[in-house]
């Protein structure tokens, strides 16, 4: 092994080999403190193509968002070792950037000495979806000169490669069903570490290290290749429920992740199975002509990576945190003559009734800190600066983005920022610190002509609120009866740490400042 | 874990001559090992019978003459004295080795075993050891009625604090039985008397086999067969049988049904998905009733086919030969049960 200097930056990290040419790696970048794996999306080069320092290499989708990778260094796309679809955890290797004159040797070189990362996948289905990549374990020898190309597939005796290793394992303790099955797939015992009793080297222990070694189990074929409807499937371990799914959707077990118990594919596996096979390719977009079986008129759909975070967190905070709202009307005719001033005098300007509420609430947080608050469950974290997060809709879901110590802000300015949030928050692009963390929320459907409703709160913060659209009524003024444009609004709170008082002294507050928006300068 | 012997020499030993080597040399490498039982010597007080007689089975055989009365104590005909002393001598140093001629007779002894040398470790907070072992006869076959042709170990595997042994072979015999008079713990060290007679090669020197591992004496891929004592043999010379018609079975011997080496049960049923438990137990309640729930629980996925259990029926052992023999889980059964499994 030739010695290696190894920059770890962010994204990439650098190797020069003997010859100073200039490996660069590709790996799963963090982006925010949740992170801790991502689904490759798409690549945007193919394997040889050039590549400029800034150009985008691929795209990765997280719980929250899609983002791109762009490059951090030039050369050409030597390797690409992570496919569409694979999950894979934060720092795990994904392609590699080098010049042409880096021969493949030394592409594999340094492809196997990253493979020590045993966490590459973030499951270990995901590992058996992945083109099985010539791997070594931790001692991260250089692979054979034998070695195959980098997705061409290998049997699971000839790619563990120093799993193999090793002096006479007889007297190494292992449960005999492990030392039966370490023979099929030519591991050496002594190269395992035994969980078992007396320390013995199970089952599982073995297959773990088979797996981790890059390698695949006996009796799970080999998955990259698909769809394979002629397959024989009935081994693959999966749940009766997913069973039965997969006949009825034409989906072939092997080509299902197996996220399970024990390792079973289940029902949720299937369903997203069906969805990848669903999906339509570009020459047959249209409608198609056959008309389904009534019965099957109904389409799976599976739960994106943002639609399950917000289900999760949701879920929590409704049954977590004890929602109680306040509501109250206000007149907005002041307001909205207000902005026409504003939006006529400033050509730039395009200031929204939403911009006025949301630099209210930044106002009224400042006058009443203890509204400007997260909460996790032990610690009351109370915050200088309003970051009012804007609940933005997006065709995926729902996305926060944040407009971070808005009471600093000009309403123009602030207006400006919120226009950007929303429109980066729809094409997928917003940074993680753009959208997580947050004091206070702002949900909006006034647009839509709702009247009212309740929010839920968006943990950690403690409270939220909901803004319905602004209409013509009666309203009694002075004991007569005239005509105001009234908006409802409607602030949920958790009330584990915001008692109704205060909620309501925030709720005056707000009104006070929307009806007359001068006093928000004060 | 397993001391193999360092010479290499080895010959074919009966099950009985097994257990007796594993005694004698463990008496003479620790002082503090004592054997006391019902005729354990024998031939106590007669003229000319210098050699002992060493039990209605022959077991402690030839022990007397070389190691004198001190150690091979021949007591009345009371389990709960015999047991009650062995659990004191064993708390106060010795490493007893204490016969119930038959371990049917545990019902008067029960106390002594149960609720006091299995808490003695427990309830005096780890400061107390008890280091004994009672051996006992088990099982039926020998034609002794159904007062001496029980098989009591669910009643003693239900039971912290004890250990239980239950050797299948020669080889395991002495192994287990020198690793249970080096444990700290009460061993209850269970040979089944119809096996006294069985041959295996077993080495000279003493070696000791760790508890809690189960041997594979036959390995396949179609089925699990999970087997105990006596019930090892049966269950491999129905795998044999079943091989001729291309059935391969996994038979699993526990060896220790306390501990129990579920992780090796686990796993074999992870690869064949099928399982069959012969036990010689009555069903309800037994090793057999126990396996099948462990994998019902922690293997179910697993499993390809309702688990299979053959046992002893819930009826006293049978007097008459030919209801005894019919009593006794026998090989075609087994082949049944693993038949059944198989949907063949």
């Amino acid at each position: 092994m030739c010695p290696a200097l190894i920059v770890l930056s962010t994204l990439s990290e650098t190797y020069w080999g003997l010859n100073m040419s200039v490996i660069t790696a590709i790996n799963m970048p963090k982006w925010g403190m949740e992170m801790s794996e991502g689904v490759i999306s798409v690549w945007h080069l193919n394997i040889g193509d050039p590549v400029i320092e800034g150009a985008d290499l691929l795209d990765v989708e997280t719980s929250k968002i899609i983002n791109t990778i762009t490059a951090s260094h030039a050369g050409n796309l030597r390797a690409i070792t992570a496919n569409p679809g694979d999950t894979l955890n934060v720092g795990a290797l994904l392609g590699v950037i080098a010049s042409n004159d880096v021969s493949e040797e030394d592409i594999q070189v340094f492809i196997a000495s990253r493979s020590n990362d045993t966490s590459n996948h973030a499951t270990e289905s995901a590992a058996q979806e992945l083109a099985p990549v010539a791997r070594q374990d931790a001692e991260a020898k250089p692979l054979a000169p034998s070695s195959p190309t980098l997705t061409a597939a290998s049997t699971p005796t000839t790619s563990l490669g120093s799993l193999a290793l090793g002096e006479d394992d007889s007297s190494v303790g292992a449960t005999v069903v492990a030392r039966r099955l370490a023979k099929d797939y030519g591991v050496n015992l002594n190269n395992l570490n035994g969980t078992g009793r007396h320390n013995r080297v199970t089952k599982a222990d073995l297959e773990q290290a088979v797996l981790a070694a890059g390698g695949q189990l006996i009796g799970q074929s080999d998955s990259a290749e698909r769809p394979r409807p002629a397959a024989d499937d009935s081994q693959v371990k999966a749940t009766a429920v997913a069973r039965r799914l997969a006949k009825d959707l034409k989906v072939n077990l092997l080509d299902c992740r197996a996220s399970g118990d024990r390792g079973r594919v289940c029902k949720a596996d299937v369903e997203a199975q069906a969805a990848r096979q669903q999906t339509p390719v570009p020459s047959t977009t249209g409608q198609s002509h056959i008309e389904p079986p009534a019965e099957l008129q109904t389409e799976i759909i599976a739960m994106s990576g943002m639609r399950k975070t917000i289900a999760r967190r949701l879920q929590e905070s409704k049954q977590t945190a004890p929602h109680f709202r306040v509501n109250t009307d206000v007149c907005i005719d002041n307001l909205l003559a207000t902005r026409k001033l504003i939006n006529a005098s400033n050509r730039q300007a395009k200031v929204s009734v939403n911009d006025f509420i949301v630099k209210a609430c930044a106002s009224a947080l400042q006058k009443i800190p203890s509204m400007n608050i997260q909460f996790d469950g032990e610690n009351i974290t109370r915050f200088q600066h309003a970051d009012i997060s804007v609940a933005v809709a997006i065709d995926e879901g729902l996305i926060t983005p944040i407009v971070k110590a808005s009471e600093t802000k000009g309403l123009v300015a602030l207006s400006n920022e919120i226009r950007d949030l929303a429109t980066r928050a729809k094409i997928g692009r917003l940074s993680a610190e753009e959208f997580q963390g947050g004091t206070f929320c702002v949900s909006n459907l006034g647009m839509f002509g709702v009247k009212s409703f309740d929010a839920i709160i968006n943990p950690p913060q403690a409270a939220i609120l909901a803004v319905g659209t602004g209409e013509p009524c009666a309203v009694v003024r002075n004991g007569e009866l005239t005509v105001a444009t009234m908006m409802s609004l409607s602030l949920s709170s958790d009330h584990r740490v915001i008692d109704g008082a205060l909620a309501a002294e925030f709720m005056s507050c707000l009104k006070g400042l929307l009806e007359q928006p001068a006093t928000i300068l004060g | 874990m397993t001391t193999t012997p360092t010479s290499g020499t080895s010959s074919l030993k009966t099950y009985r001559e097994a257990i007796n080597d594993a005694l004698r040399q463990e008496m003479r490498r620790d002082p503090t090992v004592i054997i006391l039982g019902e005729e354990v010597s024998g031939g106590a007080g007669c003229a000319g019978q210098d050699d002992a007689y060493g039990g209605v089975f022959g077991v402690t055989k030839g022990l007397m003459p070389e190691f004198g009365r001190e150690r091979v104590i021949d007591t009345p005909i009371s389990e709960s004295a015999i047991i009650g002393a062995a659990a004191g001598a064993a708390n106060n140093g010795l490493r007893p080795v204490a016969e119930l001629m038959f371990f049917d007779f545990i019902g008067v002894c029960f106390d002594q075993i149960f609720n006091q040398a299995a808490k003695f470790r427990y309830m005096f907070g780890g400061k107390a050891r008890t280091p004994m072992v009672i051996r006992g006869t088990v099982g039926a076959g020998w034609r002794a009625g159904a007062q001496h042709s029980n098989m009591l170990h669910p009643v003693v595997t239900h039971i912290p604090g004890l250990k239980v042994v239950m050797p299948s072979n020669a080889y395991d015999a002495k192994g287990l039985l020198i690793q249970a008079i080096r444990d700290d713990d009460p061993v209850l060290f269970l040979e089944h008397k119809i096996m006294y007679d069985l041959k295996c090669e077993v080495p000279d020197e003493p070696y000791t086999i760790p508890f809690g591992e189960a041997a594979f004496p036959r390995q396949g891929t179609d089925v699990t067969i999970v087997a105990i004592s006596n019930m090892v043999t049966r269950a491999i010379e129905a795998a044999d049988l079943l091989a001729k018609e291309g059935i391969s079975c996994d038979v699993i011997d526990p060896r220790t049904v306390s501990p129990l080496d579920e992780e090796s049960i686990l796993e074999s049923v992870e690869v064949t998905g099928r399982l069959v438990i012969v036990d010689e137990a009555h069903e309800r309640c037994s090793l057999a009733a126990d396996i099948s729930s462990i994998v019902a629980e922690k293997g179910f996925s697993s499993l390809r086919a309702p688990i299979r259990k053959v046992t002893a029926p819930h009826a006293p052992v049978p007097f008459s030969p030919v209801l005894e023999d019919a009593y006794v889980p026998s090989v075609d059964r087994i082949v049944n049960a693993v038949r059944d499994v198989l949907g063949a």
